[in-house]
Formats: C-alpha cells, structure tokens, sequence
C-alpha cells in the first residue's frame, strides 16, 4: 500500500517537473517525398535530412537552445497536424495564403517564388501564358495557389486543370505527354529541369508567393521567436549563404527582405486576386460556391466506382470459374493472380498500371483508375464467387446432372443463381467498399469527391463543412445500394421461380 | 440371391469393380435387373448399394467391368464419353436420398427445368406434364412453394416428379424411407407399384428389409462390396 502511494506520488511530482521545464527539442514537421530542396533525405546519407528548410529549422532550434527532431507528415496534412499538436512548426515549402493567415499562426515570408508555366520543348514557340492553354490538360499540386490560379483559369481560358499529390509526377506526365503544362514554383520546376530535363521553364512570372512556416494558432509567441530568427538570419547574411548552397538564391530575395526588414505588409499572393479564394469569404458562400464541383466529383466517383465494380463482377466471375472448373495449370495462374493481387496494396498497383507502365502503355487516367480499381477487386470478388460456388451441396449438381443437363447448364441454371444470391450480401458490401476506396485514385490525377474535398478543406483551412458535406455525399451514394441489396434478398428469398 | 448375367435384362452388370485409392468399394459385381422389376438393393451402411445406383446414373468412374443400360453400355476404365452420357441420362432417373431438389427454384420449376433445358420441350408442355405429375402424386397443392417450405414426404414426392419428367424407362431411388413415417412408407411403397406397373424398372437402394419385403420383387443383399 506505501509503496503504491509512493510511485503515484513521484510520477505525480516528476510529470509536474517535466511539465514546467522547458522543451529541449523543437519538433517540426515536413515531406521529404519529392520535397527537394526543401526537405529530402540525404542521397548520400538516407538516414539523415537535407534541404534549405532543414537548415532554417536548425538555425531557429539553436537559437531556442534546443535540438531538431523530425516529425514526417504527407505535405497536404502539415496544417492539420500543426492545429493537433503533432509538431511546433511545419515547413516543407509552404505557401503563404489567406486561408493560412485565417487558421494558423504564419511566420513572415522567408523566400519569394515565382509561379512559371513549364512546357515541352516543341510548344514553347506556342505557349506563355495560361490564355495560350485554352482545351489543354495543365497539372499542378494539389492545394497549392497554383491549382488556385488553374482553377480561375479554367473558367477564364477553358483549359483542364489537374491536380497531382506530389511535384515529380507532373513533370513526368509533362515529358510523357500526358499534360500539356507544369504551372508550379519556380524552385521545383529549376530543380526537376536540372534533374530530368526534356522540357522548358517559359520566363513570364504568372503569380508571385512567398515561403512560410506554419504553427498552431495558440503558438503566435514561439511565431514571433521565429520571425526573430529570420530577421537576424536576413540581416547577417546566413539566410542568403543556405540558399546559395541550395541554388535558389536570386534578386527577388534581397528585395523581399529589405521590405520585411522594413515592416512593410507583404500580401500573399501578387499578381492574382485572392479576394475571392474560400477563405476571403463567409464559409456558408465558400460551401455554395463548391457545392456543385463536390456535386460533379461524387459523379465522378459513382461512375468510376459503378464501372470499376461492374468489370469487377465480370472478371471476377471469370477467374472463379476458372479456379473451380479449369485444369490445374490454369487454376494455378488464376490463384497466383488472386495471392498477387491481394497481397500488394492497391496504391501501389494504381501506380505501377499509371506510371510503371507509361513507357509501354500509356493509359488515361480515367482508365487506369478504373482498370486498377476493377482488376484489384476483381480478385477479392473471385474469392466470394469461388466460395459461393462451392457452397452449393454437391447433392444439386449431381442431380442436375443425372436429369440430363450439360455441365454449362448446371453452371448457368443451378450453380450460378444460387450462388449469385449467397454473394449478394458481401458484394454490396465491396461495392460500398469501392465507392470509399475509389478516393485512392487521386493520386492517378482523377479528381473524385474526397479529392475535391480535400482541396475544399485546404483553401477553407478547415474540415468541418467539406468533411460533413463528403460524409454526406457518400452516405447519399451507399445507403440506397444497401436498400437496393436488402429488396433483392428479401425477394429472392421469398419468391419461387 | 442375384448373381446371374441374363441377356435380356434392361440393366446388366458384369464383373464391376470399384475402388477408391487402395479402399475397395465394389467387387466382382454381377446383376440382372429385368424390364418392369422392383428390385431392392440391400445390406449395411457402407456395404455399396448406393454406389452401385451412382454407377448405373453414371455419377461414378469404375475401374473394372461392364454395365448395360437399355442398350447403353458402359465400360470399365477411362471416363465415361459425353456422349454416352447423355443416351444414359435419358433411360435413368434418380431420386437422391437427401432429395436434392433446386433450393432457388419452386417445385413446379424443378420439375419443368430439365425438360425445357435439356430436352427442348415447350415451356407450356413441361408445365403441363409438371402439374400432371405433381397432382398424380398428390402435391400439386404446393406446386409454387420453394423446397425449404415443403416436408420431407412432400420434397420426396416432387423429387420422383422431377425424375420422371424426362419419362426415364429406369428409375434409381436411394434410401427412399429414411425420412418417412410408416403412413408415408406404405403410400410410397402404392406409388413405386403404380410406376411399375406403368412399365418403368425400380432399383431401390434401402437398409429398411421391412419396405424391401413388402414392396420388391426381390431383393438383393451387398456386403463389404461384395453380392452375398
């Protein structure tokens, strides 16, 4: 009895001493995927994390009297993760937005970039500005003010824009013809020049950012410890020598300073109007104004999911056939097939039917997603259709046999049915399955509704109306199917043939 | 007890063996059933009487012999070919103990698929001779209920229905009484003299002497795979 008393009261005193001490780590979160040079792991040390806003966090952490610790987090969830606590300050090349300054603690702008429209070499003669992409496919990342700047420019100039969840696969695309235009920084676009060439960076500047870092907006004093930093950092020369190293130093920056330096504002943007972006106006006109693309996305997604599942079911049927009726080699290969699938993640297999096979076959996004989707649960549906199958008592099959009837007509009149109402159940449920994992396909550039929702999210800096209205939609697309599949089993249930 | 090979029987087996790895199922075995019989099959579980009915409806591969069904023959050895099969299935027909009637379809639909599937008659035609069948056998009442909704007396019924909807010259039941009370036992067995005497051969495969004595013509009795 004392000595539990004992360990209650020194874990009692020791969390109260560890509570008023003072930090000793300064915890900031980054992507180092494709994050160069912002964030990247070290080619000739993986272990270890190289980049400008490595070396930013690094500066500010010695000035705190503290050490860096990493905290790895997918570029679009930084903001969310900072609000939640996971890290004290998120840098990975984050832009400056008004739906930022609404919802977390900004620093001030440390480095001022330029949007520049990338294009293959041969349209360069062709393409300059945006209005010279009327009817073209033009890629950017997700949640970015570029996507912003396409977003206007497709109602503006009718040209398509695409969103990518990382900044290496739009240039990819760019060279395998997949787009017909990069509207990114000019930091990543240098970088991916000087990395993978086969395109031009054209010289017209078509918005103006700036790079911040991000904390929770309970944070502002650790802000203004920040915002110290850089000033000192602007002022010595140390900001300019990490971007020298980093190739990334050019006039721009000495003119960005001295304004800083000076107190004067700095807007966001220069050079488009965010006035009217979701966060500059009331949520409930951001919600009216978005409601029609979440409307055109979850078309997107119950016709991608309706025809993934439909060449599911048919494909699927195929191989359990095959795996119940086939000879042994074919058995074989099918079940090799049904392990393979089942046994790698779809991302994966999303990525390597869109990107792994692009020198082969390059294929739509719209038909990889839905090939991926089809050919992935082509294989768990299989596995349902086989056992179904084999769920009928042999006792039928032989009979309808000995009554005369071709093992094709057992399959189709006796096999078949029955089994088909015992796999009703579990294929309702993959196909409300499909409908929510559809969502994955974002990453082959189809934008479907949790993709629409997230960009929604982002330039409202929040997820509580995107995320109701999405929970909504997909509720509105999965509760009838159910309903539809509880009518049938009850109908076949109770009524003969 | 039956052991001699007649050629004018409508079933004649010679010589048929069977077995199943290094397990002996049927040995040796020699019968001759004539047109127009009952003969009962009987003798312990396990000893090979349904398996000698399976052999008749061609169910089941055997490794040694010969077996003759009106004119059918089938050989020991290979697989069956298909089309041997399929003059087979038109002389037999086999009411399986557990019934096995199609669970997703009614009773009249059971008994109308082969028919119209595998036999190309009108769909109008088969629900006539379904209902004709089912109402000779006293259950046409029940005709749109699904096979769960009947008894086992009632499932029997429409399961010798469904067989004879193809009007097989041979009808092969197995363990027919097993599910039935002695009531439903003594109208079976008026039923099976009916079908007799229509012309038809029954070969009933049945551990119940009782019904075999009072409804066959003879009986005849297996032991471990062997006629004793």
């Amino acid at each position: 009895m004392f000595a539990r008393s004992f360990a209650f009261f020194a874990a009692f005193v020791s969390s109260a001493v560890f509570a008023a001490a003072p930090p000793s780590v300064l915890r900031w979160a980054g992507d180092p995927e494709g994050g160069a040079p912002f964030v990247e792991a070290d080619p000739s040390r993986p272990d270890r994390l190289v980049g400008f806003d490595v070396e930013i966090a690094e500066l500010f952490a010695r000035a705190l009297g503290r050490t860096t610790e990493f905290v790895n987090i997918r570029f679009e969830s930084i903001d969310q993760s900072i609000v939640r606590g996971d890290a004290d300050l998120g840098m990975s090349g984050i832009e400056d937005t008004p739906a930022r300054r609404t919802a977390l603690a900004v620093s001030m702008p440390y480095y001022e970039f330029r949007e520049v429209l990338s294009v293959r070499e041969a349209d360069a003669p062709r393409i300059h500005s945006l209005a010279d992409l009327r009817g073209r496919r033009v890629a950017t990342l997700g949640g970015t003010i570029a996507y912003e700047i396409l977003l206007r420019a497709q109602q503006e100039h009718g040209l398509e824009p695409l969103s990518y969840e990382d900044d290496v696969h739009p240039f990819t695309d760019l060279t395998l013809g997949r787009v017909d235009a990069v509207l990114l920084d000019n930091v990543l676009a240098e970088r991916r020049l000087r990395t993978m060439g086969g395109f031009t960076i054209q010289p017209q500047t078509i918005a103006v950012g700036h790079y911040v870092a991000v904390l929770a907006p309970q944070n502002a004093p650790l802000r203004d410890a920040f915002n110290e930093t850089l000033r000192a950092a602007m002022r010595d020369g140390t900001l300019e020598r990490i971007f020298r190293k980093w190739r990334v130093w050019n006039d721009d920056q000495p003119a960005l300073y001295a304004r800083v330096l000076a107190g004067e504002p700095v807007p966001p943007v220069i050079g488009f109007d965010t006035s009217s972006s979701a966060a500059a106006i009331s949520r409930w006109e951001a919600t009216r104004r978005y409601l029609p693309s979440l409307l055109r996305a979850s078309v997107v997604t119950i016709v991608l999911s309706c025809l993934s599942m439909g060449l599911a079911v048919v494909v699927g049927v195929l191989i359990a056939t095959g795996r119940v009726y086939g000879a042994p080699p074919a058995q074989a290969a099918l079940t090799a097939y049904v392990e393979l699938i089942r046994g790698t993640p779809i991302l994966l297999q999303l990525f390597v039917l869109y990107y792994g096979l692009a020198a082969a076959i390059r294929l739509p996004a719209f038909a990889a997603a839905l090939l991926g989707l089809a050919l992935n649960y082509a294989a768990y549906e299989s596995e349902i259709y086989r056992s179904a199958l084999e769920a009928i008592p042999a006792g039928q099959l032989e009979a309808a046999r000995t009554l005369g009837l071709s093992e094709r007509q057992v399959l189709a009149l006796v096999r078949g049915p029955q089994a088909f109402r015992l796999a009703l159940a579990p294929m309702t449920n993959d196909f409300v399955a499909m409908l929510k994992d559809s969502s994955l396909v974002s990453v082959l550039t189809v934008l479907e509704l949790t993709k629409q929702t997230q960009i929604f999210a982002t330039n409202l800096g929040s997820w509580v109306i995107p995320g109701t209205l999405c929970a909504a939609l997909y509720l509105a697309m999965s509760l009838p199917v159910a309903a539809l599949a509880r009518w049938m089993e009850r109908r076949w249930r109770a009524a003969p043939q | 007890m039956e052991s001699r090979a007649a050629v004018t029987g409508i079933v004649q087996i010679t010589g048929l063996a069977l077995t199943r790895g290094t397990r002996t199922i049927l040995e040796e075995i020699n019968l001759t059933v004539e047109r127009g019989e009952i003969v009962a099959l009987t003798g312990p579980s396990g000893s090979g009487k349904t398996t000698i009915l399976r052999v008749i409806a061609g169910l089941e591969r055997f490794q040694a012999g010969r077996v003759v069904v009106d004119g059918v023959a089938l050989e020991g050895g290979p697989p069956i070919p298909a089309s041997t099969l399929r003059a087979l299935r038109r002389k037999v027909g086999m009411v399986f103990q557990f019934h096995c009637l199609f669970e997703h379809l009614s009773a009249r639909a059971n008994v109308c698929l082969a028919p119209v599937h595998a036999h190309g008659v009108p769909r109008e035609a088969a629900e006539r001779r379904a209902i004709e069948l089912l109402s000779a056998f006293g259950v046409e009442h029940r005709a749109d209920a699904l096979p769960r909704q009947l008894s086992g007396g009632e499932a029997q019924r429409v399961a010798i229905a469904r067989a004879l909807a193809v009007d097989p010259p041979i009808l092969l039941l197995d363990e027919p009484t097993a599910s039935l009370d002695p009531q439903r036992r003594e109208e079976l067995g008026a039923l099976l003299e009916g079908l007799r005497r229509q012309g038809r051969t029954l070969l009933v495969a049945t551990h119940d002497h009782e019904f075999a004595r009072a409804f066959a013509m003879r009986a005849v009795t297996l032991r471990d795979g062997r006629i004793a």
